[in-house]
């Protein structure tokens, strides 16, 4: 299949929004997505970006997407976070992943940086096995702790 | 025991004490070789490039905990503040500098208007997830962490070449 890796433009971030649904609805959190395309394109492209993103196109169409920033490890200094690496159902096994993937990592080799992360759900063994295969490290003890803003507004009241 | 102590935002020159701190940590992991970070690369990545923020518990002068965060960015919910590390001097733990500086992480985020601050944790560490539970933080069991480092990337890329 004829496809091209290439940095994203704001004009594509309707479609990457439509790739962060699907993934959402894979991971079975179809509710979770608050973003729209316009915040997508106002924290992506501005004089301060928040993340660069990468697409796959294939006849013009945008048919995966991944997204990554750095990070600050006080072992290693910037890192490459992978947040999302998504491809539309009907394109998966045809090496835009991979593609992507690779991207990601080559990506992160020129800037130079120690170390490139992101995380995998545990259920997801096919994930994990590639991940390995390629290099990377899965540590299955450590966990994401997350306080949302619900959380945060509780946690202060009491803290005050 | 209880101390006088000011929790605020880092300096320059807080830069070493933090550093110690940092290396306190490893250790305490068993993983003092795996510290490659110098002095300069904190100045210069957290005073110029901005790459973080850090916040520091100060007891009549000395530091004795720091907190360090920055921004993440999360495909559902936009800016996130992640806390990378948040440690006390060993002999300064149970003082409440450490929820001190937890509170101040959480403000921090609260203020800046992000839906989400989040870290890891050990699965080992009992007592912090419990701590992180009674704040109302939720602990994904299921999302493990991923690292590649230098030497993974440059196998990936020499295949390229």
């Amino acid at each position: 299949m004829d496809y091209t890796i290439r940095k994203a433009a704001p004009e594509d971030m309707p479609a990457v929004l439509e790739l962060i649904q699907e993934l959402a609805e894979f991971e079975k959190e179809p509710d979770a997505v608050i973003l729209t395309a316009d915040d997508l394109i106002r924290d992506g492209f501005g004089e301060n970006p928040s993340f660069i993103c990468f697409v796959a196109e294939v006849n013009g169409k945008i048919e995966g997407m991944a997204l990554c920033y750095y990070r600050y490890s006080t072992w290693k200094g910037k890192t490459v976070h992978l947040e999302d690496l998504v491809i539309r159902k009907e394109f998966r096994q045809k090496g835009l992943g991979k593609a992507l993937y690779t991207k990601v990592i080559e990506y992160a080799k020129k800037q130079g940086v120690k170390r490139v992360e992101w995380v995998v759900l545990d259920w997801n063994t096919p994930a994990k096995n590639f991940y390995t295969k390629s290099g990377a490290f899965v540590f299955d003890d450590w966990c994401t702790v997350q306080m949302d803003e619900q959380a945060m507004n509780e946690y202060l009241k009491n803290a005050r | 025991m209880s101390v006088d102590y000011s929790i605020r935002e880092a300096k320059r020159e807080d830069m070493p004490a933090v550093l110690e701190l940092i290396k306190e940590l490893a250790e305490y992991e068993n993983a003092a070789d795996e510290v490659e970070i110098h002095l300069d690369d904190l100045i210069k990545e957290g005073f110029e490039e901005k790459h973080f923020k850090c916040f520091v518990a100060d007891v009549e002068g000395r530091i004795e905990g720091m907190a360090l965060v920055y921004f993440r960015f999360s495909t559902w919910k936009g800016r996130t503040v992640h806390l990378e590390d948040l440690i006390v001097r060993k002999k300064m733990r149970g003082t409440g500098l450490g929820g001190a500086l937890y509170n101040q992480v959480v403000k921090y985020a609260y203020d800046n208007g992000v839906k989400r601050v989040e870290w890891v944790v050990s699965e080992g560490n009992k007592n912090a997830i419990e701590f992180y539970e009674n704040t109302g933080a939720d602990i994904k069991k299921n999302w493990y962490t991923v690292h590649m480092d230098e030497n993974g990337i440059q196998k990936n890329v020499e295949k390229l070449e």
